[in-house]
């Protein structure tokens, strides 16, 4: 069975599979059928465990992961439609406009999510995973990935609320914890 | 009044997307064309001899001939080999590098000056390496950040999968494009994200953790997943290492995996030692390494291959990064999603803008940043076909003047004589470069290169039917 999958047979089968489950997808999208949607979901999740028998672990997941990034535009192309065309909306032309205040607002907000959020998302990640009980190398893999996903968490959950300074207090706060705890050592 | 969490995302996401807009299409475009890095290195000196033949005796001979002529100076001494993804031998130190002929001579010195621009503007933006990959890696973070922010602005997420609305005035095929791209590609826009901000963030981690461990010792930290170097091999030995006999062992002990280049680790101390890379089928790792000393004699390998699991994921990151696994049909699939992710970025803020009420000057500079990088890019190539050597100048200056140009254009007409000038540079760059190497045109490293470029060439001219409406939006 291995050596069947393996070689190009295996990478059409996959291919094939790939598409086919995305057709179902863009079937199951077009008639608004929830079971249909289902089985086609199941398609592609089987095509992905496809394409790791076909291609091994690493390289099958990364393909059966972001081909159907690009399968799918057949699909895409397929349902657009052309709107009639309609010149854009008469819109008053002007000159720059400079307002200090909003500058100064929006160069605090930058100050925030880009620098100290940073500083914090580096703090915690430095001590959550090397706190861990795994192996050293784990440790450090984990940080790699945890660094970006916490900053850009604090980035969203900042950027997004009004209470901006509550954000940034309980930010502060666990910046403050992670320092005292490393000081601490 | 409370807000939605649709309309609170989407604030969040407009805040990003308009701060970082410009990095990130800068940094995303130059990517997509840097994964075929070795494919352009190739193409600006195509008359190269190639070959995918592994010859140790030949990697042995050059490596003499080099310190011949160069002496023992450098840190390092490298061997580049045919099997490395460009089918030619090179040897070099830290400051040059040569080709190597059929017979072990040096051949003409390694200069792919372009390729080198391009890649120093996906990991630098140009700025000085060590704060430049910092905020590269920064960007790639915050894609996270707007990535997580996009999905939960995107009300329509499912009911929209497949929708695209072209036509109208334009701005609903912009939305449904930009949004289109983002969903279906967000596997691939995480695994970028996440990879990229490796590179520069990983060094900051790694110096907060051994100042708070390990006394700062840096290497205590890294050494789990960076297998140390070692030390006084080369004690009461002389002579040039036997690279030879280490690359005969290599063949024989790993038929499967594919030679990239191999280092001689501080030539002439006794701290000396060689190191080969070997890449591995079906394994993201960069390469398992092996190593010996000056006399050939095998010491130990690297333990990528079989290491602990952490040591293998982050040193699995640069090939998964760049789409260099698995050859062209990889680097093709990297090279659509990639760009597809500068689209998102220029989209994004086309995007804001059209949606303004009021239109002024950005309106222009935007379309002529977004056509000017590709033509600034394109204009560098061509100056070094004139032995331009500043090309991160040449690339700069062409960008700088290009929007001051644009700003010049009615906004609407912007992007059209972009296009127009960009389609035309493509074109002359192919004629200039294929008229500097006439006798390399048809040559494997040549002429894949001139169809991708007259390709790009066809695809960004702009057709009839949006001139026309271009002119009338226009007027």
């Amino acid at each position: 069975m291995r050596s069947l999958l393996v070689g190009p047979l295996g990478l059409f089968a996959a291919w094939a599979l790939s598409g086919l489950s995305m057709a179902l997808v863009y079937r199951a999208w077009s008639i608004g059928s929830r079971p249909l949607g289902g089985l086609a979901w199941s398609c592609v999740a089987l095509a992905l465990l496809l394409w790791v028998a076909v291609a091994g672990k690493e390289y099958g997941l990364s393909y059966g992961l972001f081909y159907p990034a690009l399968i799918v535009w057949l699909f895409i192309a397929h349902a657009s439609t052309a709107l009639p065309f309609k010149p854009e909306l008469e819109r008053a032309a002007e000159g720059m406009r400079w307002n200090f205040t909003r500058f100064t607002s929006h160069g605090a907000h930058a100050l925030v999510v880009f620098v100290l959020f940073f500083i914090a998302s580096a703090l915690v990640t430095v001590v959550l995973s090397f706190s861990l009980p795994v192996a050293p190398a784990t440790r450090i893999a984990t940080a790699i990935i945890l660094l970006p996903l916490l900053w850009s968490l604090l980035a969203y959950c900042y950027l997004a609320t009004r209470r901006k300074l509550w954000t940034f207090l309980v930010s502060l706060t666990l910046t403050g914890v992670c320092l005292i705890s490393l000081l601490l050592r | 009044m409370r807000r939605s969490l649709n309309e609170a995302s989407l604030e969040a996401h407009s805040w990003l997307g308009l701060a970082l807009g410009a990095a990130m299409y800068l940094i995303c475009l130059s990517g997509a064309l840097a994964v075929f890095n070795q494919e352009f290195e190739r193409w600006e000196q195509p008359a190269v001899l190639e070959s995918e033949e592994i010859d140790p005796r030949l990697a042995e001979r050059a490596l003499e001939n080099f310190v011949a002529r160069h002496g023992m100076e450098g840190e390092h001494w490298f061997i580049v080999f045919p099997t490395s993804g460009i089918p030619r031998l090179v040897v070099e130190n830290d400051e040059v590098a040569h080709f190597v002929n059929a017979d072990g001579s040096l051949g003409a010195i390694e200069a792919s000056p372009w390729t080198a621009m391009l890649i120093d503007l996906h990991y630098y933006l140009h700025m000085p390496s060590g704060i430049g990959m910092i905020v590269v890696s920064a960007c790639g973070a915050m894609l996270l950040a707007l990535i997580l922010s996009g999905v939960f602005a995107h009300r329509r997420i499912i009911k929209d999968a497949f929708r695209f609305r072209r036509g109208g005035n334009g701005t609903q095929g912009t939305i449904d494009l930009h949004n289109r791209l983002s969903v279906w590609g967000l596997p691939f826009h995480v695994m970028i994200s996440v990879t990229g901000a490796y590179y520069g963030l990983a060094g900051i981690l790694v110096f907060v953790a051994a100042h708070t461990f390990f006394e700062g010792d840096l290497e205590a930290v890294t050494a789990p997943v960076f297998t140390p170097e070692p030390t006084g091999l080369a004690r009461g030995t002389q002579g040039l290492p036997a690279i030879a006999r280490a690359v005969e062992y290599v063949l024989r002990e790993d038929p499967q995996g594919k030679l990239v280049f191999l280092t001689v680790h501080e030539p002439g101390t006794e701290d000396e030692f060689v190191e080969i890379f070997v890449q591995q089928p079906g394994r993201l790792i960069y390469a398992e390494s092996y190593r010996f000393d000056r006399a050939g004699e095998f010491i130990e390998r690297g333990g990528y291959l079989d290491g602990p699991g952490g040591k293998q994921l982050v040193y699995s990151l640069y090939r998964l990064h760049f789409g260099d696994f698995a050859g062209v049909g990889t680097k093709l699939l990297y090279g659509f999603l990639g760009l597809g992710l500068a689209i998102v970025s220029a989209t994004g803020i086309s995007i804001w803008l059209a949606k303004r009420k009021r239109e002024d000057v950005l309106n222009a500079v935007w379309p002529a940043f977004v056509w000017g990088v590709p033509l600034a890019l394109t204009l560098a190539a061509i100056a070094t076909l004139f032995g331009v050597s500043q090309l991160e100048w040449a690339f700069w200056g062409s960008l700088l003047a290009l929007v001051a140009w644009g700003t010049r254009l009615p906004s609407a007409l912007v992007a059209r004589r972009m296009r127009v000038l960009l389609a035309g540079s493509l074109v002359l760059l192919v004629v200039l470069h294929g008229g500097q190497h006439a006798a390399a045109v048809f040559e494997a490293a040549a002429w894949p290169v001139y169809v991708a470029l007259l390709l790009c060439a066809l695809l960004v001219f702009p057709h009839r039917f949006s001139s026309r409406r271009s002119l009338e939006l226009a007027a």
